[in-house]
């Protein structure tokens, strides 16, 4: 049994009754390990699609990644990338509160990044399904591709959305001088004055 | 259980998926009508006469499948493009080993002007002469662009930027083994020191 013993006014788990306190309590450590293996497996379909292309020297077309050599409508449609957004959007709202401090920071600024993208994609289709695109442009414009013509808006978001992210579970589980480890979750590593579950 | 019970009963209240789930099925039709994750096109010809007709043209130049939208306009304001008006786009590699492929660029009205829009293929990265052939009854004529078929994304560079997720939580990892070990160190110190 998990080992807890929290200040007097804090929250026990005990008393996280419903399935998304449990998330941000005592499961928060599973969640995110499962959330990690969801974002890690997404980046490794990238990593095997540009594998394909520039160290096994498939034709572009061929190179679909593991998913796209079973399932190629699903690489080539937008409905994968945007599922994956959405997986997200929602994994970083969902765990939010099991962080604190820097790392609650670092966590909320992912989380913002891709509200952010979740916008650029509403523009996009907005401009497809109204049949008007912006600036005069033949195809739907995004409004970061104003200052950064040629990028690839997935792999850019996903970028800049991964790095605060893994600033914020780096602080969750070594939490800077001076700041007491998440209470009720068993992620951080330090073991602070709250005395933490330790498994 | 302050503060945590509102938000808790999100996930319990059955209306409140009732509400999301619907959504989120309408936002997965939308997908199918418009690709965002590839970068837009670049405007590689303004205004250049071709016929009757003032002709823009755009390009997305990757290896694998480049696309080439033409925007036509009427010279005279009011005069509509005429339907019988066909685009062509003709490549071929400035190198001359392969002979020049044409494909033909399908109509489209976007915000209320009349483009074409084609898909080449280029199989490889090098330079290519592209030529715009317009025929209609109004008139025709063409032009003549060069233009670098360029990599997805950032070429050979994707190996390494994709690697970078992986290091990252490797990173995280060798963190928790030096801790680990660090721990370990001390409390073996502290035993010695009984």
């Amino acid at each position: 049994m998990a080992d807890i013993s929290l200040q007097s006014g804090h929250t026990t788990w005990a008393d996280t009754s419903s399935f998304y306190d449990k998330l941000n309590h005592q499961w928060h450590k599973l969640g995110l390990q499962v959330f990690m293996v969801i974002v890690l497996a997404h980046w490794a379909e990238h990593l095997a699609q540009a594998f394909q292309v520039y160290v096994l020297h498939w034709p572009i077309p061929a190179s679909r990644g593991v998913l796209g050599l079973w399932f190629p409508w699903l690489v080539k449609s937008e409905v994968l990338h945007y599922l994956y957004a959405l997986l997200m959007i929602i994994g970083l709202w969902v765990f939010r509160r099991g962080f604190q401090g820097l790392s609650y920071q670092w966590w909320m600024l992912a989380f913002w990044i891709q509200f952010w993208h979740h916008i650029e994609h509403a523009l996009l289709q907005t401009q497809a399904i109204v049949g008007h695109n912006l600036f005069g442009s033949p195809v739907p414009v995004s409004i970061v591709q104003l200052w950064v013509p040629r990028v690839e808006l997935h792999l850019f978001y996903n970028t800049i959305v991964f790095i605060p992210m893994m600033l914020g579970m780096y602080f969750h589980m070594f939490p800077p001088k001076g700041e007491e480890p998440s209470r009720g979750c068993s992620c951080a590593w330090h073991k602070g004055t709250l005395g933490i579950y330790s498994a | 259980m302050i503060g945590l019970a509102r938000e808790g009963q999100l996930f319990c209240r059955p209306s409140w998926l009732k509400g999301i789930m619907p959504s989120i099925a309408l936002l997965l039709c939308w997908l199918a009508v418009v690709s965002a994750h590839t970068g837009p096109p670049t405007l590689i010809l303004v205004d250049h006469m071709i016929g009757p007709y003032s002709v823009s043209v755009w390009v997305d130049p990757e290896v694998g499948t480049g696309t080439f939208f033409i925007r036509l306009e009427p010279l005279s304001s009011g005069a509509a493009i005429p339907d019988d008006t066909t685009v062509q786009i003709g490549v071929q590699p400035l190198s001359g080993r392969l002979a020049e492929a044409r494909y033909a660029a399908r109509r489209q009205e976007v915000s209320g002007h009349v483009q074409y829009q084609a898909a080449v293929p280029f199989d490889a990265q090098e330079l290519w002469r592209a030529r715009i052939i317009v025929h209609s009854s109004g008139g025709g004529g063409e032009a003549t662009i060069d233009v670098e078929a360029i990599p997805p994304g950032l070429g050979q560079w994707d190996v390494l930027l994709y690697l970078f997720p992986f290091l990252a939580v490797g990173f995280l990892g060798l963190q928790m083994v030096l801790y680990r070990r660090k721990r370990g160190e001390g409390s073996r110190a502290r035993e010695l020191r009984r």
